[in-house]
């Protein structure tokens, strides 16, 4: 799995604690001053699982406590869900300041995004 | 029962509409839960006659939240609550906030809550009652009393807050001007003055600060909160009592540390002082001093299944630990001025929507055991034994 984001955004790598603080909805913005529009995949999606495993480095219901627990004290959230693979693509492409996730093949060659390189701690 | 359902069905379908004009994919929703409990003692009773197996634990919740701008959003939650005695189940509003973003930085937003916020002491209290939050099936009853929970719920007002972050740590400051909602309830009243008297409490505005940090690379977070509640007791036409202050200052310290994603380690302490004042000579004016603390281990063993074990341990009077003083007082046993509870148990992950929790606690002490539950003190057991099981769905 690799992160994309919206060409726009001024960022090319982040590291891996700030990817866990982007999708639980903590950064809200990008050093550029930008607000981050965050794409996830439905829960029951396997992509899901699998970002929050390789990529965040953890289990699925780890990250979806930390984000119900903002959800359940009224706090609205903005994350946008995509059905499949080719919305999280159209979404990111689309949306200034967005960013997601998706299968690396299908990342490769795609003009209208960009992946950002993860940098591990 | 009925009732209860026809609520419900009101509820969901007035939101229904609202639902329909706005799309899904902003990221806007319908979310909610249901959670089903079981309980079983040896002796004493928790939620219900616990002793020949309960299933009088429940939680259902419905809530929403939009996005109406960059500045502005809300989101609220209708919650029931059936538990025992202590709980009826009606359907009440767990919270209803305004947020307002009223700057944004490009590290940092301050802002303010305007509605009914929840109370936001330690890692868990403003999302207690909802199962896909705790980290346990009952969360450590010696620092989130449910026995006495009304009045830690939450409160009108609003809450001025600052975020910030970078790349690996996020903070969050907040000031607290509220007016607690749980107060004037017999539940209440049996904490903080022994019994159900005739008179009422009514809260004045309570004031609070509270933090948050999370560093090391988001491994290791830090919480404090820090209450002011004062209260004053309006005595009834034929009471013993004069009308008189109860003032609460409360102090909550939390931390948490990960070893990423396979271990959690979490402790937390709750200090709380209370201060009588003028109430006549059966609740003579002193301070008390309660205290509560737990130590927990969660480890991950898989993406469908965790473990965990804890160590929780509390006192209603921090100098008279056994007990002795306070009985000799009050007449009450010794052991419902202490507990302790070692508890082991497990969460399975069925599917993200479906969760079932399973637990054993071995305690010694009823501090925190429901009176509504168990009228009569003289009759209850110090040393106790009580498994729960629990499935919980959500939807969002």
């Amino acid at each position: 799995m690799v992160i994309i984001a919206n060409p726009s955004t001024s960022t090319n790598a982040v590291s891996q604690s700030e990817a866990r603080l982007i999708f639980s909805n903590d950064i809200k913005a990008w050093k550029s001053g930008e607000q981050i529009a965050v794409i996830t995949m439905r829960r029951t999606d396997e992509a899901y699982s699998r970002f929050t495993q390789e990529v965040l480095n953890l289990y699925p219901y780890q990250i979806e406590r930390a984000i119900n627990r903002k959800r359940y004290a009224g706090t609205a959230q903005s994350e946008i869900v995509a059905v499949s693979a080719e919305e999280m693509l159209k979404l990111v492409a689309s949306i200034p300041g967005a960013i997601g996730y998706i299968h690396k093949k299908a990342a490769s060659n795609m003009p209208s995004i960009k992946i950002l390189e993860v940098r591990n701690e | 029962m009925n009732k209860r359902i026809t609520l419900w069905i009101i509820s969901l379908f007035a939101v229904t509409p609202v639902m329909a004009d706005i799309d899904q994919t902003k990221g806007n929703g319908l979310y909610g839960f249901v959670t089903q409990g079981y309980f079983k003692t040896n002796t004493n009773n928790f939620y219900g006659k616990s002793q020949s197996g309960s299933f009088d634990f429940n939680e259902i919740g419905v809530g929403a939240g939009f996005v109406l701008n960059d500045t502005v959003s809300v989101g609220g939650l209708l919650l029931s609550r059936k538990a025992g005695n202590a709980d009826n189940g009606s359907v009440r509003l767990d919270n209803l906030v305004f947020d307002v973003k009223a700057l944004r930085g490009e590290n940092s937003i301050t802002g303010v809550r305007l509605g009914r916020n929840k109370i936001p002491f330690g890692f868990y209290n403003a999302t207690r009652d909802m199962a896909m939050t705790r980290p346990t099936l009952l969360l450590p009853q010696s620092v989130y009393h449910d026995h006495s929970r009304n009045f830690l719920i939450n409160a009108d007002g609003l809450e001025a807050y600052h975020e910030r972050w970078d790349d690996e740590s996020y903070t969050r400051f907040a000031l607290l001007y509220e007016k607690n909602n749980g107060i004037d309830n017999p539940q209440t009243e049996i904490y903080f003055m022994g019994m159900d008297w005739p008179g009422k409490l009514n809260p004045d505005y309570a004031t609070g600060a509270t933090f948050t940090h999370t560093f090391n690379n988001t491994k290791t977070r830090v919480a404090g909160f820090y209450g002011h509640l004062p209260t004053k007791y309006k005595p009834g036409t034929v009471d013993p009592l004069t009308s008189g202050e109860i003032t609460t200052d409360v102090m909550w310290l939390s931390g948490m540390h990960e070893i990423m994603p396979k271990l959690t380690l979490t402790a937390e302490a709750f200090l709380p002082r209370i201060a009588y004042d003028g109430l006549g000579p059966l609740i003579p004016n002193r301070n008390v001093y309660p205290l509560g603390w737990y130590l927990q281990a969660t480890y991950a063993h898989s993406n469908s299944l965790e473990f965990y074990g804890r160590y929780d341990q509390t006192y209603k009077d921090k100098f008279d630990k056994s007990g002795e003083k306070n009985s000799a007082a009050t007449g009450m046993p010794k052991h419902s001025f202490y507990a302790s509870d070692w508890t082991v148990g497990l969460n399975y992950f069925y599917s993200p929507s479906l969760i079932i929790s399973a637990e054993f606690h071995r305690i010694n002490g009823t501090a925190f055991l429901p009176r509504l539950d168990n009228p009569d003190p003289s009759m209850t057991s110090e040393r106790w034994n009580m498994f729960g099981l629990q499935a919980s769905y959500n939807f969002r």
